[in-house]
């Protein structure tokens, strides 16, 4: 599989993290995305013939929260329909998020703990993937 | 499966020399219960609190709510495979402290939420106002992680609850409730004409901060299975979960579950209530694929007629939402959902992130988006700096004379998917 994260801490720490990185092909860093940046980035790769393995709005920390986002991937044979869809929906979800107000300038702390709890929920989701 | 409930109303906490339930008013040694929460590992300091409807009292941010609960009868304990050994619960007799609860509060991120006040229109909105709250404060040694903080919290909530449920066990009940499931098919044969309805309860299981338990299990690694209705009641499932806290169930909720109570109100008269299918909301998309086979799956196996089917929390869940309803209608049992709303501050926006053509009976437990001014109160209990960084809450939230303006999504149960709280559809 493939990850796309604009998370710092999944780049550093989660092939540290993994029960079995050698699943991991790639790990894509967006480091200038925000939150619908990544989702963008993921849609882009859908029409590319990608497929989503993990849902895009895990964690209840809202899309006008947290500017961290983390997705698996991998390549498919042609355009997956139920990928595009969720993304699509994804997409919409967190406009009507950023339309109720924009995601606030945090201070490092709060950022540093945003990072620690994505990096969390999607090591747990790395370690229960076993085939 | 029988269970005898013995609700012991507690009409005021105070705090005295001895632990001890008298005349419908819980007393607490202080100093006795600081100490035994104090030894828990990862623990530094513990102090308590007394809220009681009615004062002027915000707590901030609550992380769980627990219901003093103790089995005086049967097989088990409280909180089975984590603070009682493995044995299953749901029969014999449980002692509960009814009117009382003990809300912990304590910060293990930056941004957390869940705000419940004793009075003023933020109390409208949350169950726990009008408990007589035991407020436990509990904070960590130093360096702790955030995964360990968590588990250290969740643990002094439910001892806690424990330690305080202890004193109810002599204590004669002011009313008895009896809760009884057959076997299915003695059930089968007891009603024969009444249609055979199940509940699927969906647990959040993401991660830190998003997780539940079943008997010590992390729901995240369950496949579904089937649970008698009363093993809840004896905290068989509990939370380790708090962001977004309007729509997340604490551990009072999962035993107090009004969906629970209501399909034990009709059963035998209405409908034939069969049991409980417990279920997940993992990230990984297969998952939400077997989860959701296995819950249609078992719906047919027990042949029921209709389910009912309860979410918790949001976005991630939606998709399990409408999987579980879709997969559940296509093996011919109908199916009503029970879900909250994030349709925007004007209600406008689409509700869920994910729909089905099948999901044609939806209850609404209120939009979480709604925004709504809290006015000063005299005393915090907790921590009132990260009012600005919990879910609804942004920038300037917290304003100069005390007040908040914040989403209702901040306020514990505000929105909570299974009913319980203020927001819920009901039919007359």
């Amino acid at each position: 599989m493939e990850i796309i994260t604009n998370n710092p801490l999944v780049k550093e720490k989660l092939l540290q993290k993994a029960e079995r990185p050698d699943r991991v092909k790639n790990i894509t860093f967006l480091s200038d995305c925000d939150y619908i940046g990544v989702l963008h980035n993921v849609r882009n790769l859908v029409h590319s013939g990608y497929k989503i393995l993990t849902h895009p709005l895990y964690g209840s920390v809202k899309p006008n929260e947290t500017p961290y986002r983390t997705i698996f991937v991998e390549p498919g044979t042609g355009l997956d329909m139920d990928s595009l869809k969720l993304i699509e929906s994804a997409i919409q979800t967190v406009e009507t998020f950023q339309k109720n107000y924009k995601t606030p300038v945090w201070d490092e702390k709060v950022t540093d703990d945003f990072q620690v709890v994505d990096l969390d929920l999607i090591a747990h989701t790395l370690n229960g993937i076993k085939f | 499966m029988r269970l005898e409930l013995g609700n012991i109303f507690i009409k005021d906490i105070q705090f005295a020399a001895e632990t001890k339930v008298e005349n419908g008013v819980l007393y607490v040694n202080k100093d006795e219960m600081i100490k035994k929460l104090s030894t828990i590992e990862h623990i530094k300091s513990v102090d308590l609190d007394i809220a009681r409807p009615g004062e002027s009292v915000r707590i901030t941010p609550v992380k769980d709510v627990i219901e003093p609960r103790v089995k005086v009868e049967g097989p088990g304990g409280i909180f089975p495979g984590v603070i009682s050994k493995v044995d299953t619960v749901g029969s014999g007799r449980t002692h509960v402290l009814k009117g009382a609860a003990v809300v912990t509060t304590g910060k293990v991120v930056g941004f957390q939420e869940g705000i419940v006040d004793m009075t003023g229109p933020g109390a409208e909105y949350t169950p726990f106002s009008k408990t007589l709250n035991l407020v436990v404060i509990a904070e960590p040694e130093d360096g702790v992680d955030q995964p360990r903080h968590e588990e250290a919290l969740r643990m002094v909530g439910l001892n806690a609850g424990v330690y305080l449920g202890e004193a109810g066990r002599n204590v004669t009940p002011d009313e008895v409730k009896v809760y009884e499931t057959d076997t299915i098919f003695e059930g089968a044969a007891k009603y024969p004409n009444l249609p055979k309805v199940g509940y699927v309860y969906m647990l959040q299981t993401q991660g830190l901060l998003h997780d539940t338990y079943v008997y010590g299990v992390d729901a995240k690694k369950i496949v579904p299975t089937i649970l008698y209705p009363t093993e809840v009641m004896d905290g068989a499932v509990l939370s380790g979960n708090c962001v977004s806290s309007c729509d997340k169930n604490p551990t009072y909720v999962h035993c107090n579950n009004p969906m629970v109570e209501e399909l034990y109100a009709m059963h035998g008269k209405e409908i034939n209530f069969v049991g409980v299918i417990i279920t997940n909301e993992n990230v990984y998309l297969a998952d939400k694929e077997r989860s959701s086979n296995w819950t249609a799956k078992l719906c047919k196996f027990l042949g029921l007629d209709g389910a009912i089917v309860s979410q918790e929390g949001f976005g991630n869940p939606d998709t399990d939402l409408i999987m579980n309803c879709k997969k559940i209608e296509i093996e011919g049992v109908k199916t009503v959902i029970s879900t909250d709303e994030y349709a925007g501050r004007d209600g406008a926006s689409q509700s869920l992130a994910d729909a089905d053509v099948r999901a044609n009976a939806v209850v609404s437990n209120g939009n979480a988006n709604m925004v709504i001014v809290l006015p000063p109160m005299d005393k915090v209990i907790g921590h009132i700096q990260y009012i600005d960084t919990i879910a609804g809450g942004f920038d300037g939230a917290l304003r100069a004379d005390g007040s908040v303006e914040v989403e209702i999504q901040a306020i514990t149960g505000a929105t909570n998917e299974l009913g319980f709280g203020y927001l819920s559809a009901k039919g007359y």
